[in-house]
């Protein structure tokens, strides 16, 4: 009987302890999908109304939550502009007028459909609470709300795949309802050690109705990232680079 | 009669007469532009007047605004108006950007001259800025909206283009403002009218601090602030620019002009040195000879300023019907307009006459002096 009692009280406790609420899901998530500390080449393929395509390279350095800098080597013209965030602020550098500037959020990066803060700000865990979640099938869908004094989209729909923890579509809305653009995750590529080295991603704008494909490759993860590549006065220095 | 016998003159050398004509339509039509351009660039720079922005502004931070209506009552103001100036992301089909929108209260805009359309009346209307880009949008154009409200969340709305010209900024009503910020409790523009005839420089400044130290103290954080004395001294080191400049082409004009006109008079005159000796060998004294060459040339002048102003308010209008502009830097445009006031035309016809006067002696003098038929 005691023993009945100390095994039943044991699996309880497992059980508990090992579920998850779902901000850590979604923190696990996070995890899963971006390393703590890495060095990545982002990519943004646009097409404009005549047809042309434009492309954009970027190579980019992430350190904890919160601090994300890329420094654009594509097009040529516009090679060395630096783009920044540091806790809930953006920060721009443009080697035409060599001027520092902060950005919202939601400024278009010159891509059209991605603003800076979709690929700067990535980590949803850091930016948003989880307002509701449900399963749907093989799926989690999270309904996330922004963290006070924090900036973002009113509402975000995540869905993300149980069994891999890794996101599959994001929809993005404003306060007022309008649903400001789409992201679906098209392809994931791993390494031996079964970590993602290759995300492509496809963003869709309703009102404009264009698309942005965002690729995020030769991610590396890293031991650290020096701590001036996130102090604006730097990022002239960065884009020299 | 000097003067009937050098119109005559004129006529009768017309093919010389026209190319003169025209050397003096060119100055004309240039001194006329540059003038006319630079009025307009600096009407455009100095936007502020203390009728959109009264006697004080300042931008800041979202705050709340019966909070600061509590805190700024006790400098017994004259007038206090509150507003909202926000960053706006426009998308739509026709153009994509960052601009600013506000709330102006329509009633105390000055009478504002739209290109197109009309103020926005309804909540989802808005009125395009013309003051440093030509309109992508045409009336009735849908544009979608977001900005950050003040609790930094992103907000989106509808909004239909209901005109466009030379307005301070973009513009939608106070509730259309309201419903895109998704709050009636937050301001972050003060406008401040210290009394209804303009306060003196002093009691400007003193006002302006009073304020400032209100809200430092209440940490509500100034991004802009500005006052009408401070405006009117920049317009005035602009205008000091516009009009240097216009003082810098005649400057560079002036000889250029001679050296064209004292080469043209030269060729002329030495064509005609036969006429001219006949003239003296009748008996006419050289300064009347003189009169009769420079009286010839000034009809040549008056009708060169003729052409020249005529081609200049023709260019213009022409500018004007087609909405042109002219790209200043990437980040402005200026539409093309001249606006020419009365002391510039005088000051453009007296430079057009004195040329004429000092630069055409030259030759004159050089053939008149000469014996009668000695080559």
């Amino acid at each position: 009987m005691k023993k009945t009692i100390l095994f039943l009280l044991t699996a309880v406790f497992s059980v508990t302890a090992f579920a998850l609420t779902p901000q850590e899901i979604l923190k696990k998530s996070d995890d899963k999908f971006i390393p703590d500390i890495f060095s990545y080449t982002l990519t943004i393929e646009s097409t404009n109304d005549e047809g042309k395509m434009t492309k954009q390279v970027m190579d980019g350095n992430k350190k904890g939550t919160g601090k994300n800098v890329l420094v654009t080597k594509e097009p040529k013209r516009y090679s060395g502009n630096v783009s920044m965030r540091k806790g809930s602020t953006i920060w721009l550098f443009f080697t035409s007028n060599k001027k520092i500037m902060k950005t919202a959020f939601q400024s278009l990066a010159l891509g059209e459909v991605v603003s800076y803060g979709d690929i700067l700000a990535s980590e949803l865990s850091f930016d948003y609470d989880v307002a509701s979640m449900d399963e749907k099938g093989a799926d989690y869908v999270f309904t996330l709300k922004p963290k006070e004094g924090h900036e973002g989209y009113a509402k975000l729909i995540v869905t993300i795949d149980k069994a891999s923890l890794l996101p599959k579509k994001r929809e993005y809305y404003a306060l007022s309802g309008v649903m400001l653009k789409i992201s679906e995750f098209e392809k994931f590529e791993f390494n031996d050690k079964g970590k993602v080295v290759y995300v492509k991603q496809k963003y869709f704008d309703p009102i404009k109705n264009r698309n942005n494909f965002v690729t995020i490759e030769n991610i590396k993860e890293l031991s650290d990232v020096p701590e001036k590549y996130f102090n604006e006065s730097y990022l002239q220095y960065i884009g020299a680079k | 009669m000097i003067a009937k016998i050098a119109l005559k003159s004129t006529i009768r050398h017309k093919w010389s007469s026209l190319v003169l004509l025209g050397v003096f339509a060119v100055a004309t039509f240039i001194t006329f532009w540059v003038f006319g351009f630079s009025n307009n660039f600096a009407s455009v720079i100095s936007s502020s007047t203390r009728e959109t922005n009264g006697d004080i502004v300042i931008k800041s931070e979202f705050f709340k605004t019966q909070e600061v209506k509590v805190l700024l009552k006790q400098l017994n103001l004259y007038e206090i108006k509150y507003r909202r100036d926000i960053q706006i992301m426009i998308s739509s089909n026709k153009w994509s950007g960052m601009k600013e929108v506000s709330d102006f209260d329509i009633v105390s805009l000055p009478k504002t001259k739209l290109q197109q359309g009309k103020l926005p009346e309804k909540n989802d209307e808005i009125v395009i800025s013309t003051m440093f880009f030509k309109s992508k949008f045409n009336v009735g154009d849908t544009i979608f909206v977001t900005t950050f409200t003040p609790d930094k969340v992103i907000n989106a709305g509808k909004f239909k283009v209901s005109g466009f010209g030379r307005t301070p900024g973009y513009l939608i009503t106070k509730e259309g403002m309201e419903l895109l910020i998704n709050s009636d409790k937050y301001s972050n523009v003060i406008t401040v009218n210290l009394s209804k005839n303009l306060p003196s420089r002093n009691e400007v400044k003193k006002a302006r601090k009073e304020i400032e130290d209100i809200l430092k103290l209440n940490k509500i954080k100034t991004n802009y602030v500005t006052d009408y004395y401070t405006e009117i001294d920049r317009m005035n080191v602009f205008m000091l620019f516009f009009n240097g400049l216009k003082i810098f082409l005649l400057a560079i004009l002036f000889p250029l002009i001679g050296a064209v006109i004292g080469a043209l008079v030269w060729i002329g005159v030495y064509k005609r040195r036969k006429e001219v000796w006949t003239y003296v060998s009748m008996g006419m004294r050289d300064g009347k000879v003189k009169k009769l060459l420079v009286y010839e040339y000034l009809f040549i002048a008056i009708g060169g300023i003729i052409a020249g102003l005529a081609a200049g308010y023709l260019t213009c209008y022409i500018a004007e019907a087609t909405d042109s502009w002219l790209q200043f830097t990437y980040l402005m445009n200026i539409p093309l307009v001249a606006k020419v006031g009365p002391f510039d035309l005088l000051l453009i016809i007296a430079f057009i006459i004195a040329s004429v006067s000092v630069w055409v002696r030259f030759p004159l003098d050089k053939i008149i002096k000469v014996k009668p038929f000695s080559y």
